[in-house]
């Protein structure tokens, strides 16, 4: 080992100079306008995103503490109240800007959803499992506010939505609270109620016996 | 060929000098080295460019620059392989490797000579700074794109800094005029042992890693982003370099108590002060930043501690490096200083002007409305850190600053710091324990005493205990300690200073429990929800792992503090032993058994056994105390302790002198209490440390881009491994070592020693060594001198005076107390008190303003107000989720 050593630091040397002048080079380029290694402008964009993200989390944070420091009973009740209100505005305003943000991707993936129904066949405006479009929407966009990805999750969304549109025909309604359960289903997964043919078996039977 | 560059023996067949590396026979490294260097200053000076390109409205800039510092630190890893190649295969063309190594040195050992003397620090300092702005510029990718280009400038810039210096005063690779020496002169035998490898890189990483968040702060003041950023982007960074200088200073002490003979762990020695003046500014900032993160207030605090945490950092590496100050660390003095004078100008300069330009956006967003506030508490531990920093930078630079000022040099012996240092940290430690049973905002005096009522009992408790049963004990609560001062307004505080030891129990026992208290009610806050004790203890320190980590390393401070109280008890025996004589010492007796010897390549040692007796005579153990001769160095014998670390006190066994023929040996055995408690609050600090920093789960998963917070990780795994090297170094050690002339002199009058204390020897050889310490030949009649005048009648002041009459002033360990003497002391004390006197006077003109005044701008990013009521839904789902996280 000892005598490998000296073998060692010549590889670092040469691997070190050959990063180096790669590196070097690479600068130059970017510096004459050749390349933009760090796509400034989407990067900025991306960066502005992620500090109104971080000063969400900065401002619940606080949020969280001042709770805790009034819990504890390090603050007057006067202090708190003063000190919660201004932090809860400033953090309400900054999940107003997220939403601000988000709201271009938002439309987008609405569009998109819409697009993809009327293309599988379905009407964009019936009735879907029970989440609303608003909620799911927000969700979606809340996913997008890391940016990039808004593109790729709106379709796997849709993709994941469409296999579920497609069997809709086939699904069978409960007859207590009206959710739509798979074709095969004994006990409505929402009530737990009976559903579908045994419900019906049932029913007879509660009716004949009775 | 025979291969050069192994760790064991030169064959008697091979030639002499053995031939070159074939790699070093090819390339000229010497020349190759200087080229490197000068890539370095040319890659470092295009990054500063392309950096302030970037600030000044030129984006795309930006991209270059990240691209040309990652450039510069391959450049500098580059000149350090070189170096490194350069030392295995024995390249001694290369002074440095020349007097720094020799052919006899094992591999690990050749390593870490890159790191022993002056030129090759400064590029390990370089080249810890490149991994260091590595780190930082990937971990800054596609985030803070404003601050980016001034922090990649600044670094540029200290790197611009580091290559003049290597290339114009310390170079590294200068080569020889006349041939090469056929072998090298070798490290220093004091520096060869494991110490070495972990403590210098571990102060180095501690010193460098401020350059990061003093690189944000200069961002932050030019692109005037004062809010908030920059104090988040610094905050791992500062935490970072914090825990690596605590950690550095830690290895410190442990490497002097088991090396260096004297049975201390800090000597304040100027270079020790070096590295603590920006430990003590560091912590000052981590405290204060928190204020701001929380209400925006003490901004021009921050930036002024940060800049000043950086200046010295670098100052002390001046007062080592450029060998100004006498001190058993410091490198040989040379031409380097007045680079770094001109580097410390700089930075002066710079950050001044950039305070002061900035001054209107540094203003508070709200006021300190009350003195009883946890506000103040933090700007009383900002002006006490401050104030401890000042007067250890006063009475380090003493000799300066007398000989610039009165043209006679003295300077500060541990006495005077000792004097000061021990109480302003006792209330420093009270203020630790106080300060987070105070309110923000506000608190009443009625709420304070509520929250420190078990505390204060416990600490009441504690004293009384002390006092009663602690002479019983063995541990008196009023020691007798050797006065630093015997003449006037300080010597009546002396009486102060004897009663220290109950002061100090009661308030480690005080602050203990306040802390305990602390975690006790958070966690019994989450027990209401259902959790189990330890459940809810692990949820509450993981939840808020800041503030909690934080705890625990206030506690670690507090277990320290009680470790450094057991010096007040110490107790020492000198004898000189035949084979089978036993000596007792406090509590333990030792026999002397037998001499021994022993040899390896490197060295001759001379061993004497000795058994640790108890009543019956039967052993306890053994103990083996020994003296190194070293076959390079061998009018430089070590000395090495033994030493037996227990949890009540550490037995210190030190061997002055063996005699071969006759076997008699004279020990002088150290019995300290409560060293072992040092090193356990040690960890405990470091350990809080590594929660306060540790990276939460979701950050490291949550998403692609996210995953580079990793980075995070690897150095704290790092700090939590040379942690535990830490702990495994503190266990009962063979050390080695002393510097060249300190040794033990046996004295049997105390009045004797304690005016040998105050005496420096004037030999001219040793550094600063009391007379009581130092065995050369002059020490020698000159304490034959004093003690035939002292049994002639002479007082011990007389002495003092007329040594100092005709040795000068700087004879004189502490010197007397005036003029200078009581400058050094008085000035901070008195700017203390006029602080603390203007602050009170501005809290009540606060106070009565408070009442009708608006609160000051809020966050200028974020206008409250407009926000619908609708989201105080989704606020309270926000806040929800993050409570079950």
């Amino acid at each position: 080992m000892p005598a490998l050593l000296p073998w060692f630091f010549v590889a670092l040397a040469v691997g070190s100079l050959v990063t180096g002048i790669y590196l070097f080079w690479e600068s130059l380029r970017a510096a004459l306008g050749a390349t933009d290694p760090l796509e400034v402008q989407a990067t900025a964009e991306a960066d502005a995103r992620r500090r109104l993200f971080e000063r969400k989390e900065a401002l619940l944070a606080n949020l969280r503490d001042l709770k805790f420091d009034y819990d504890g009973g390090k603050i007057s009740q006067a202090d708190f109240d003063e000190l919660d209100a201004k932090l809860r505005a400033q953090a309400k305003e900054v999940l107003r800007l997220l939403d601000e943000d988000v709201a271009p991707f938002k439309d987008r993936a609405e569009t998109m959803i819409s697009e993809r129904l009327v293309a599988a066949g379905r009407d964009p405006y019936r009735a879907a499992p029970p989440v609303s479009p608003q909620d799911e929407a927000r969700e979606a966009a809340e996913a997008d506010a890391e940016g990039a990805e808004a593109d790729a999750e709106a379709a796997e969304s849709v993709d994941a939505e469409a296999p579920q549109t497609g069997a809709d025909a086939e699904r069978v309604a409960c007859p207590n609270c009206e959710t739509l359960n798979e074709p095969d289903a004994v006990f409505c997964k929402k009530c737990g109620a009976r559903v579908g043919e045994s419900a019906d078996d049932a029913a007879e039977e509660a009716g004949e016996s009775a | 060929m025979p291969v050069v560059g192994s760790a064991s023996k030169v064959s008697e067949t091979a030639p002499w000098p053995p031939a070159p590396h074939p790699m070093n026979a090819f390339f000229d490294i010497p020349y190759l080295g200087n080229l490197v260097l000068c890539l370095i200053l040319l890659s470092a000076a295009y990054t500063l460019a392309m950096g302030l390109g970037a600030a000044r409205g030129r984006p795309r800039l930006l991209g270059a620059a990240r691209l040309g510092m990652f450039a510069t630190c391959a450049f500098i890893a580059l000149a350090v392989a070189l170096l490194a190649y350069a030392f295995q295969v024995h390249d001694f063309r290369i002074r440095y490797v020349a007097r720094y190594s020799d052919r006899s040195m094992p591999w690990y050992y050749l390593i870490t000579s890159l790191w022993g003397g002056q030129d090759g620090s400064l590029l390990w300092w370089l080249f810890l700074l490149a991994g260091y702005t590595g780190a930082v510029t990937r971990w800054l990718k596609g985030r803070y794109l404003e601050l980016q280009p001034l922090v990649l400038s600044t670094l540029a810039g200290i790197m611009l800094f580091f290559a003049v210096i290597m290339l114009f005063a310390a170079n590294p690779f200068a080569t020889y005029v006349a041939a090469a020496p056929a072998d090298g002169e070798g490290l220093n035998p004091l520096l060869q042992n494991y110490w070495m490898v972990i403590h210098p890189p571990a102060l180095y990483m501690g010193f460098v890693g401020w350059s990061v968040p003093f690189a944000f702060v200069v961002a932050g003041l030019g692109t005037g982003r004062l809010h908030d950023e920059w104090i988040e982007a610094a905050r791992p960074w500062a935490m970072i370099a914090w825990t690596f200088l605590s950690l550095g200073l830690l290895l410190g002490c442990v490497w002097s108590y088991e090396e260096l003979g004297w049975g201390g762990y800090w000597a304040w020695d100027p270079v020790e002060n070096a590295s603590f003046m920006p430990w003590l500014v560091g912590t000052a900032y981590l405290h204060s930043a928190i204020v701001q993160e929380r209400y925006g207030m003490l901004k021009v605090w921050n930036v002024f501690l940060m800049c000043l945490t950086y200046f010295m950092t670098i100052f002390g590496t001046f007062l080592t490096r450029s060998g100004m100050i006498a001190s058993v660390h410091s490198f040989a003095r040379s031409d380097i200083g007045i680079y770094f004078v001109g580097f410390m100008a700089i930075i002066i300069v710079v950050c001044a002007a950039l305070i002061v330009w900035r001054l209107p956006k540094l203003r508070a967003d709200h006021k300190i409305e009350a003195l009883l506030s946890r506000e103040f508490m933090f700007l009383l531990n900002n002006w006490m850190l401050l104030g401890m920093m000042v007067l250890v930078l006063g009475a380090t630079t003493m000799p300066l600053l007398s000989e610039w000022l009165l043209d006679e040099e003295r300077s500060m012996g541990p006495g005077f710091y000792n004097f000061w240092m021990i109480p302003v940290g006792l209330m420093l430690l009270f203020l630790m324990g106080v300060g987070p049973l105070v309110s923000w905002r506000k608190a009443t005096g009625a709420n304070l005493l509520q929250a420190a009522r078990m505390p204060l009992a416990v600490g009441a408790a504690v004293a009384a205990l002390h006092v009663f049963l602690g002479d019983m004990l063995g541990y008196p609560p009023v020691a007798d300690l050797t006065p630093t001062y015997r003449t006037g307004v300080l010597a009546k505080l002396e009486t102060l200073r004897k009663v220290s030891p109950v002061f100090a129990s009661a308030t480690c026992a005080m602050v203990g429990s306040m802390i305990l208290q602390e975690i006790w009610r958070g966690a019994k806050v989450r027990m209401r929800k259902g959790e189990s004790f330890f459940t809810a203890t692990f949820k509450l320190i993981s939840r808020a792992r800041r503030r909690y980590g934080g705890y625990i390393v206030h506690l670690g401070v507090v277990v320290m503090y009680f470790g450094f109280t057991g010096a007040a008890y110490d107790d020492e025996k000198e004898a000189a032993l035949r084979p089978g004589e036993v000596m007792e010492v406090a509590d333990y007796r030792l026999r002397y058994d037998r001499p021994r010897d022993a040899s390896d390549p490197n060295k001759r040692m001379l061993f004497t056994d000795m058994t640790l007796l108890d009543e019956d005579d039967e052993s306890l153990g053994r103990v083996s105390p020994a003296k190194y001769v070293y076959r390079t160095h061998p009018e430089m014998p070590t000395t090495e302790v033994s030493i037996r670390s227990r949890a009540d006190a550490d037995l210190y066994v030190i061997m002055s002198t063996v005699d071969p023929t006759t076997q008699r040996a004279t020990f002088r055995i150290v019995v300290r209490p409560f060293v072992l408690w040092i090193w356990i609050g040690g960890f405990i600090l470091l350990l809080g440390s590594l929660i306060a920093m540790w990276p939460k789960a979701k950050d490291l998963v949550d998403s692609p881009k996210r995953r580079r917070r990793r980075r995070r990780r690897a150095p704290a795994t790092a700090v939590a491994l040379l942690a535990a090297g830490l702990a495994l170094g503190a266990t009962p050690a063979e050390a080695q070592s002393s510097s060249l002339h300190a040794g033990t002199v046996e004295i049997e009058d105390p009045r004797k020693e304690e005016l040998y204390h105050q005496l420096l020897c004037q030999c001219g050889d040793c550094p600063r060594l009391p007379l009581d310490s130092c065995i050369c030949s002059w020490a020698d009649d000159a304490r034959a001198d004093l003690s035939a005048r002292m049994e002639a009648g002479s007082t011990i002041q007389e002495l003092i005076d007329s040594y100092e009459a005709q040795y000068g002033a700087a004879a004189i360990a502490i010197p007397p107390d005036r003029g200078i003497g009581r400058a050094v002391w008085a000035v901070p004390l008195t700017a203390l008190v006029i602080a603390g006197i203007g602050i009170v006077m501005l809290g009540r003109r606060w106070r009565m303003r408070a009442a009708g005044d608006a609160p000051g701008e809020p966050s200028p990013e974020v206008a409250p107000g407009q926000a619908p009521t609708d989201y105080d839904a989704l606020l309270d789902a926000e806040l929800e989720r993050l409570e079950d996280e």
